[in-house]
């Protein structure tokens, strides 16, 4: 079924001639447990799709529809509980609150959202991601990859509707990267978790089930990807 | 050019408002040194100059010296100038009056003994008070209190300034540590960025500091001039004394202010700087070495979470995890709550001790004594006196007499006071001596009507009228003393004993002459309720008509009292002096008690304005310090905070997390500060230990006005800085690693 549906989106910034056209007229739509790949150049307006998905950021025209629902009519009190229940963001600088710890870090949406937090799921969460004893550590005192683990925890954390991840290897090495996309890859195999990554790596791009390539804010290709299923 | 001095004028062009706020501190800093030694200085000269003026300028004087004592002195590798006086009526013929190279008082004492040793006057005089005007205390512990005054100021002072100024470098700094990491990077060494540091201090003194010198020598010189009629009148000098209090400029002492200044700033700058070089490039662009929490540092309990939610122990981490920063910013605010009901105290408990010693006297404007001698027309003096804006007048003879109390005519109060327990006798009886007034017949007729009692048997038989609630002092063990009031009789009218001596022959009884003790009775008819003008609750008041004084006292007192009311008391003291001129009478005996006490309320109102002044330039360094603090820490964090905007934190959450960020630092700040302050108003109280019933008390007002600014400063500085972040977009500030 279709889970988000992207109609004319544009967002340009600046005006007269510093103008920037970031996205130009993007149309597609996404299918609910699908593994999408975004690639693209810099500057292509990768970013800037993905942060519109999460409602991080307003398009300029052009609507976006999650589950049916027009997103962007929401106002911003919505916008923010949107934020917290439907959309797991993963960013390249795992940007994790310095005072609180891995478990406090990873329960932050629910936490907002003043929920009672779903135990067996965190301690699933946090043994598939390899943070076994590592709850009570702040995050200075964990390296990149572990960073990124809990950042991908707190995604997670909210069975959001989709997990958009920009450029989540961006910072890790080799070994990391390809535990932290095999991490995703299950996430979405075993829970059926829509995601969209945006990569600079066409072999993480082969993880996918489709890759969109985005070029000066319009979608140059969209196509599947044959890969093998484990 | 340098370009790291290029970076440095660029950086702090791009980031107005923290070099703005910096500048500030540093002005109000070098303003505050810059009055504080000024006042004290422009101070110290008014009080030489008017003692000049009121005795004279000389340092040792002479009596009755010889010509060659006068040559021995002038050998005196000391002696700077002396003049000859001849002071009329006074015991000697010649005054030698000497100024030395010397203005303290071991040294000119050394001075006088060495020429006293040569010189065969032995009498002299050491001119103690201007000496100590210029510094010398002695045993003065006046003098070297305000000094000691000053002293403490300047001390806050500075304390508050290099704290602010610190403040402002810290964070300048911090914020610039990912530039410095990538300038290192690429080659600039240690000692480089160090000058880019203090270049930009450099820069912000010679801005600051001349500023702040204008500012302060204006502010106080304008200060000084507006009061200058005050000061003039607290010295009891008049208009013809030429001495009045100014601006007069050190520039010694201006200089070293100025660099005390400018070597604060210095010091202010370089410590953050040199924090900033330990740290390896790298992590400098990283910016790892910003927060180095601990989880013990951010511990916070779960009743935290269960009062305030979710926001309110992130509030509450937050708070904790830069402990060095945040206590700058709360040592501020507590500073500034202290000094500001302090002072409040401080002006509340001195006003109180004015209106006390005011309340204490019944309101006469004008007073003129005349000493009996030869001269027996009060009457027409009177007249005379009464000049245009005079509404009132009357004379009167005051004389002590004893009176004897029975114990069953005595009050209650006045039977178990103190004073009762150290008069009585054997028979139980106590002797207590009144203080009568003999007031104009006509005047106290007048009196008596108003009090509701029938003149006429005064004038009859020896009866006087008494104020039956007496004020008395009543001294505790530790110094301090409060009013209590007495009665005196229990009920009227009281026929008492009393108890004079006779002095009458006194000239003709010589060296064996003793006085003779005469007893009488008197009637006392009744209270006074109303006090006739001049005359004081205090002690043991009674009144008589003048015209039976010889009825009840023995022999006459040796002065008359004139007591006026004026509706015009300048003009009225004008024209009276001319009477008395005229009437080649002492015009030094009219004594104006309007303008003094008009001249101890205007000392009341300046020592108020400088008190306050001076705290509000103190609170505002507070403020700049707390507004530098808070904005930083915001700004620092922007990422952060947009990233908890991100994850999914509403807009109403996020402003309750920020408004706890506040309640926080403000009640941290009053902790501690509302009862240091306390503290210091009990002190106080203890000091001025002569409020009457009143007892200790807090004012009120200021504890609400000091916590009210407490939390309206910190709010509307979070409110500015969270604006501020709120006009970037949370994509930019997310992704912007230019933060």
């Amino acid at each position: 079924m279709e889970l988000i549906k992207v109609e004319n989106l544009t967002k340009t910034y600046g005006q007269g001639e510093n103008q920037v056209r970031a996205l130009d007229g993007v149309s597609f739509s996404v299918q609910k447990g699908e593994f999408v790949a975004i690639i693209g150049p810099s500057g292509s307006g990768k970013s800037t799709l993905l942060h519109i998905l999460g409602a991080v950021d307003r398009p300029t025209s052009g609507k976006v529809f999650l589950d049916g629902t027009d997103v962007f009519a929401a106002n911003e009190e919505e916008l923010a509980i949107f934020r917290r229940r439907q959309v797991g963001l993963i960013y390249q600088f795992y940007n994790l609150i310095p005072v609180l710890n891995v478990v406090e870090n990873m329960t932050l949406p629910v936490s907002l959202d003043r929920r009672p937090i779903n135990q067996k799921r965190l301690d699933e969460l946090i043994g598939n991601l390899g943070l076994r004893g590592k709850e009570k550590a702040l995050p200075n005192q964990l390296s990149g990859g572990q960073q990124q683990r809990v950042s991908i925890g707190r995604a997670l954390m909210n069975a959001p509707a989709v997990v958009l991840a920009d450029e989540p290897t961006g910072n890790l090495d080799s070994k990391n990267s390809r535990e932290i996309v095999e991490l995703l890859r299950q996430s979405n195999l075993k829970y059926g978790q829509t995601t969209i990554i945006i990569t600079h790596d066409e072999n993480i791009a082969l993880q996918a089930d489709r890759i969109i390539a985005i070029e000066d804010g319009r979608i140059t290709r969209d196509e599947k990807v044959g890969r093998p299923r484990a | 050019m340098n370009i790291l001095h290029r970076y440095t004028r660029s950086a702090l062009l791009k980031n107005r408002t923290r070099t703005f706020v910096t500048i500030i501190g540093i002005v109000l800093s070098m303003a505050l040194l810059t009055a504080v030694i000024e006042g004290a200085y422009s101070g110290q000269q008014f009080l030489i100059n008017s003692e000049i003026a009121r005795s004279g300028n000389w340092h040792v004087a002479f009596y009755g010296p010889t010509e060659e004592d006068i040559a021995i002195i002038k050998a005196d590798p000391d002696f700077v100038s002396g003049e000859t006086v001849h002071e009329p009526g006074s015991a000697y013929e010649t005054t030698y009056r000497v100024i030395t190279k010397w203005h303290d008082n071991d040294n000119v004492t050394d001075f006088t003994y060495r020429v006293l040793d040569k010189i065969s006057t032995r009498s002299f005089s050491i001119h103690g008070t201007l000496l100590m005007f210029y510094g010398s205390f002695g045993s003065s512990t006046y003098m070297s209190a305000l000094y000691g005054f000053a002293a403490i100021l300047m001390g806050l002072v500075a304390f508050g300034s290099i704290s602010l100024i610190y403040n402002s470098f810290s964070i300048s700094v911090s914020e610039r540590t990912r530039q410095f990491g990538i300038l290192k990077s690429i080659g600039a060494t240690n000692a480089q960025i160090r000058g880019a540091v203090l270049y930009e201090a450099l820069i912000l003194a010679a801005i600051g500091i001349p500023l702040g010198l204008i500012v302060g020598c204006a502010g106080i010189g304008i200060t000084l001039f507006c009061l200058r009629d005050a000061f003039a009148g607290f010295m009891s000098l008049g208009a013809d004394s030429g001495a009045q209090i100014g601006l007069v400029l050190h520039p010694g002492y201006l200089a070293i202010a100025a660099a005390v200044c400018l070597v604060t700033t210095l010091i202010a700058a370089w410590i953050p700087a040199a924090r900033a070089m330990h740290v390896a490039p790298m992590a400098a662009i990283r910016q790892q070495g910003d927060v180095k929490v601990t989880a013990r540092d951010v511990k916070t309990s779960k009743l935290t979470e269960k009062l305030f939610g979710f926001e309110g122990s992130l509030a509450a981490k937050n708070f904790r995890r830069n402990r060095k920063g945040y206590r700058a910013t709360v040592v501020s605010l507590f500073m500034s709550v202290v000094l500001f009901i302090s002072a409040s105290s401080f002006c509340a408990y001195l006003t109180d001790t004015v209106d006390m010693a005011n309340s204490s006297d019944s309101g006469a404007d004008l007073v003129f004594w005349d000493s009996r001698n030869e001269r027996d027309d009060p009457e027409g003096l009177l007249k005379a006196l009464t000049v245009e804006g005079i509404t009132e007048g009357y004379y009167a003879d005051r004389d002590g007499l004893s009176v004897i109390i029975s114990p069953d005519q005595a009050g209650d109060s006045l039977k178990s006071s103190f004073i009762w327990a150290d008069l009585t006798d054997d028979d139980g009886s106590a002797e207590l001596t009144a203080d009568i007034a003999f007031i104009q017949d006509s005047f106290f007729d007048a009196l008596c009507r108003k009090n509701g009692i029938d003149p006429a048997p005064f004038y009859t038989q020896p009866m006087a009228l008494v104020n039956n609630e007496g004020l008395f002092r009543q001294y505790e063990s530790d110094g301090t003393y409060r009013y209590i009031t007495l009665r005196y009789f229990r009920s009227f009218p009281a026929e008492v004993e009393t108890l004079d001596y006779d002095y009458s022959g006194a000239e003709e009884g010589g060296e064996n002459f003793v006085p003779a003790q005469v007893r009488r009775t008197l009637t006392v008819a009744g209270e006074l309720k109303e006090i006739p003008m001049g005359l004081t609750r205090q002690g043991f008041l009674m009144a008589a008509p003048y015209s039976m004084m010889s009825s009840i006292v023995s022999g006459q007192p040796s002065a008359t009292y004139f007591f006026f009311k004026a509706s015009d008391h300048n003009g009225a003291a004008e024209r009276m002096k001319d009477v008395l001129k005229s009437l080649d009478l002492p015009s030094g005996r009219l004594q104006d008690l309007m303008a003094q006490k008009e001249s101890i309320r205007m000392l009341v109102t300046v020592v108020n304005v400088f008190a306050y002044g001076f705290i509000i330039l103190i609170s505002l360094i507070a403020l700049a310090n707390v507004f530098n603090t808070i904005s930083t820490s915001i700004a620092l964090r922007e990422r952060e905070l947009a990233v908890l905007l991100s994850v999914g934190m509403g807009h109403r959450s996020f402003m309750r997390m920020m408004n706890y960020e506040c309640l926080i630092y403000g009640f941290k700040g009053l902790l501690w500060g509302i009862p240091v302050s306390v503290l210091v108003t009990f002190l106080i109280y203890q000091a001025a230990g002569n409020v009457g019933e009143r007892g200790f008390y807090l004012p009120v007002h200021s504890v609400l006005i000091a916590v009210g600014s407490v939390f309206l400063v910190v709010f509307l500085t979070m409110l500015y800085s969270t604006s501020k972040l709120r006009k970037r977009s949370l994509v930019e500030s997310i992704k912007n690693e230019n933060l």
